[in-house]
């Protein structure tokens, strides 16, 4: 005879309506004991949204309640589908975290072992530089052995995939400074580059970005005439990869700060990186004062490097650089914030590149083919002077290919990225998600056309996968940061002043919250559109003036107004200065208000009309 | 519906209910939490997330915004108990009365 006790009726309820998916019929809480609540929460979940809500429910309270989760572990079938205990973990964590990193979903996992050997070249350069700068983070490392390899391939290396794709990438090194040692890893790969005779592949160390790209273009030096022969063969050498250039930049935060002044000097580069990474055919550049700069192939290998602090102010959450694209380009490479800086010391001796590691990036630059520069001399100007013109053939480059499995593993590694970004809500990261199957293809091109003759083989695919799934960690680990960075600021930032202002019940203008907040109404307006896109504002159009309200307060009346309007329905808006309330507030129907004014926007209308039947009783 | 305008229409709802539960809390308010679970609960498509993820997130941008509020995050726990103890009565006189 089977004995029921309070744990195996439990157990039994959450395998029916958890494991099994199936609906919460035959036992009842209360005969589940000291679990009562616990499984009329689960069955409450599953009446609200099914087995699924009913198994997010659970992964939530298996959290705060061990012994719960136990009680499932303990059965003899306890696992849910793998999908779906996947999704389950990432949603319970959602709860408690709501930017954790999500992990990678099962179809898109790779063993680790298929990437063992993959790059023989790239495992020499990390152990080197983790050698000579033994305090930078790991992923330091491997991010500058691919900016080489990124600047060296130079728009030579491509594959045809929809279109041609070729191997540039954008890199920012990411850590508080002096903390996980970004420029000594960084020296050691220009060092390399420099060894390899290769330096002329690099960009000036800083510019503006009309001289950067009118260095990219194929202008010869004004004064090639006058220059001795030996010298004009440099300047033919550099225009062979004018176009086509590594960059580094030590103090990327500067320059992104004066990128995103809008007028400000700078501000032409957040265009030119964005259409750069696109590698078009051509790029042209025109300027009152400097007429066109036509740049054919444009190619550029971005390491940058930062600090938390540089990025913070124009990576907050909503901030118009992860939603354009241009963040969405760069390899984030972050140090995670509990990682504690190492303290390990150099090695004692002179440090000593490797030949071979020099060498197989020379021989490959050279098996890539250099493009041909002719100079044509034209009629001289009207001084007399001969004037030339410099045509550029590209070199055959490289065209790599695909070996077995590796297109599958692309895409089903490009899917579960946006499926993991779309299920997380994440807007900001989306781009940055939908870019890590491109850059891992680029990873894998550039490996297997260093040391496999650009056939790209399932290890290829599976390093690069296993890098860009670092950089998508580091993308969370930057994410977090200036989210924690974020708190003790807000006090003192115009978004706290803006919140604090609107919160005390009187809708304003920008102008009017510029006054009172002492920022200029432009930066008012600005602050105030951004806090209406997090719907942390309201916005209601009066007229031709737009005033703004904090939805926390037109909530609480809202609360308030609703409690009241039960006892004693008044249609008068009691206090009109609190705007904008919805139709419940003053006790009218929804239909009524829409035939005073059309709904702003249909969802919010949607969530009035079923939050007014929900509070009405009429839902069923 | 493009994947887009879905994806819009999940932050969107998010937005709203998250202001809402953020007033409904500071309100102290469980019949407004169970309405608002309800309507989100009806309007979400299951990739949206769940509402409980939601009530803890709007926790965290009280505590976030109002450091001085931390002491009423208490209070905002017994609301949510609150909620749910009325949610599971309501379970019963349902099934009491289908019974």
């Amino acid at each position: 005879m089977t004995t029921f006790t309070p744990e195996s009726q439990a157990r039994a309820a959450l395998v029916r309506v958890i494991t099994a998916g199936d609906e919460p019929n035959g036992i009842l809480p209360a005969d589940c004991g000291p679990w009562e609540t616990a499984i009329q929460q689960v069955y409450d979940a599953h009446a609200q949204g099914g087995s699924a809500q009913a198994r997010v429910v659970f992964g939530a309270l298996s959290m705060a309640h061990p012994d719960l989760g136990k009680l499932l572990a303990e059965d003899p079938k306890p696992a849910p589908p793998e999908d779906d205990a996947d999704r389950q973990a990432r949603l319970a964590a959602l709860a408690v975290n709501e930017s954790s990193f999500p992990d990678l979903p099962d179809a898109a996992q790779l063993d680790p072992a298929l990437a063992v050997g993959a790059s023989p070249w790239l495992d020499q350069y990390v152990a080197f530089s983790r050698r000579w700068s033994p305090r930078s983070y790991d992923g330091f490392h491997t991010a500058c052995g691919l900016w080489l390899l990124s600047t060296i391939a130079a728009r030579r290396v491509s594959i045809d995939l929809g279109k041609q794709r070729y191997t540039n990438l954008y890199f920012a090194l990411c850590a508080h400074t002096s903390m996980h040692a970004k420029s000594t890893a960084t020296e050691i790969s220009q060092d390399v580059l420099a060894h390899a005779g290769l330096g002329h592949l690099l960009a000036p160390d800083d510019s503006s970005p009309q001289a950067f790209v009118r260095g990219m273009s194929n202008r010869l030096t004004a004064d090639y005439a006058d220059l001795p022969s030996n010298l004009q063969t440099d300047e033919k050498t550099r225009l062979a990869f004018a176009a086509n250039r590594g960059w580094f930049h030590e103090e990327f935060g500067t320059k992104l700060n004066a990128m995103m002044r809008e007028s400000g000097p700078m501000a032409d580069y957040r265009g030119h990186l964005r259409r750069f990474d696109d590698c078009p055919p051509e790029y042209r550049y025109e300027t009152i004062s400097r007429g066109t700069d036509r740049i054919e192939r444009p190619y550029v290998a971005l390491l940058a490097n930062l600090t938390p602090d540089d990025i913070a102010p124009h990576a907050r959450k909503g901030a118009a650089l992860w939603g354009d694209g241009f963040f969405a380009r760069f390899a984030f490479v972050v140090p995670p914030a509990d990682l504690k800086p190492s303290l390990a010391r150099f090695p004692e001796g002179e440090r000593v590149i490797p030949g071979a590691l020099v060498q197989t990036l020379h021989t490959w630059h050279e098996r890539l083919g250099i493009p041909t520069v002719t100079v044509t001399e034209r009629t001289a100007d009207a001084k007399g002077k001969p004037a030339f013109d410099a045509g550029i053939t590209p070199a055959p480059g490289q065209r790599c290919t695909l070996g077995p499995g590796v297109y599958d593993s692309f895409y089903a590694y490009g899917d579960a990225m946006i499926i993991t970004v779309y299920e997380s809500g994440q807007r900001d990261l989306a781009g940055n998600y939908a870019r890590l199957a491109e850059k891992a293809l680029r990873v894998a091109m550039l490996l297997a056309s260093l040391e496999n003759q650009g056939r790209i083989e399932i290890r290829h695919w599976a390093k690069a996968q296993q890098i860009a799934e670092g950089w998508r960690s580091d993308l969370h680990s930057l994410v977090d940061a200036l989210s924690a960075s974020a708190e003790p600021s807000r006090e003192h930032d115009t978004e706290g002043k803006v919140i604090r202002l609107l919160e005390r019940g009187t809708p304003m203008t920008a102008r009017e919250v510029g006054q009172f907040a002492h920022v200029s109404s432009a930066e008012a307006q600005q602050v105030l559109e951004h806090l209406t896109r997090l719907g942390e504002v309201t916005a209601e159009k009066i007229g031709r003036a737009t005033r703004y309200g904090s939805v926390a307060t037109v909530a609480v009346a809202s609360v308030a107004k609703s409690q009241k309007a039960a006892t004693l329905p008044d249609p008068a808006p009691a206090t009109p200065d609190l705007a904008p309330l919805s139709a419940r507030d003053y006790g009218f129907s929804v239909e009524a208000q829409a035939a005073q004014s059309e709904p702003v926007d249909p969802v919010e209308a949607e969530f009035d009309r079923l939050l007014a039947e929900e509070e009405s009783g009429g839902a069923i | 519906m493009s994947l887009l305008d879905e994806g819009n229409r999940i932050v969107k709802i998010r937005a709203l209910s998250l202001a809402r539960v953020i007033a409904a809390l500071d309100a102290g308010d469980a019949a407004a939490l169970d309405a608002l679970g309800a309507t989100f609960a009806r309007m979400m498509p299951p990739e949206g997330g769940d509402f409980l993820a939601l009530v803890a997130r709007a926790r965290l941008v009280r505590e976030w915004r109002s450091p001085r509020m931390s002491a009423q995050i208490a209070a905002l726990d017994s609301a949510i108990v609150e909620w749910r103890a009325d949610r599971a009565g309501q379970h019963d006189a349902l099934s009491n009365k289908e019974g």
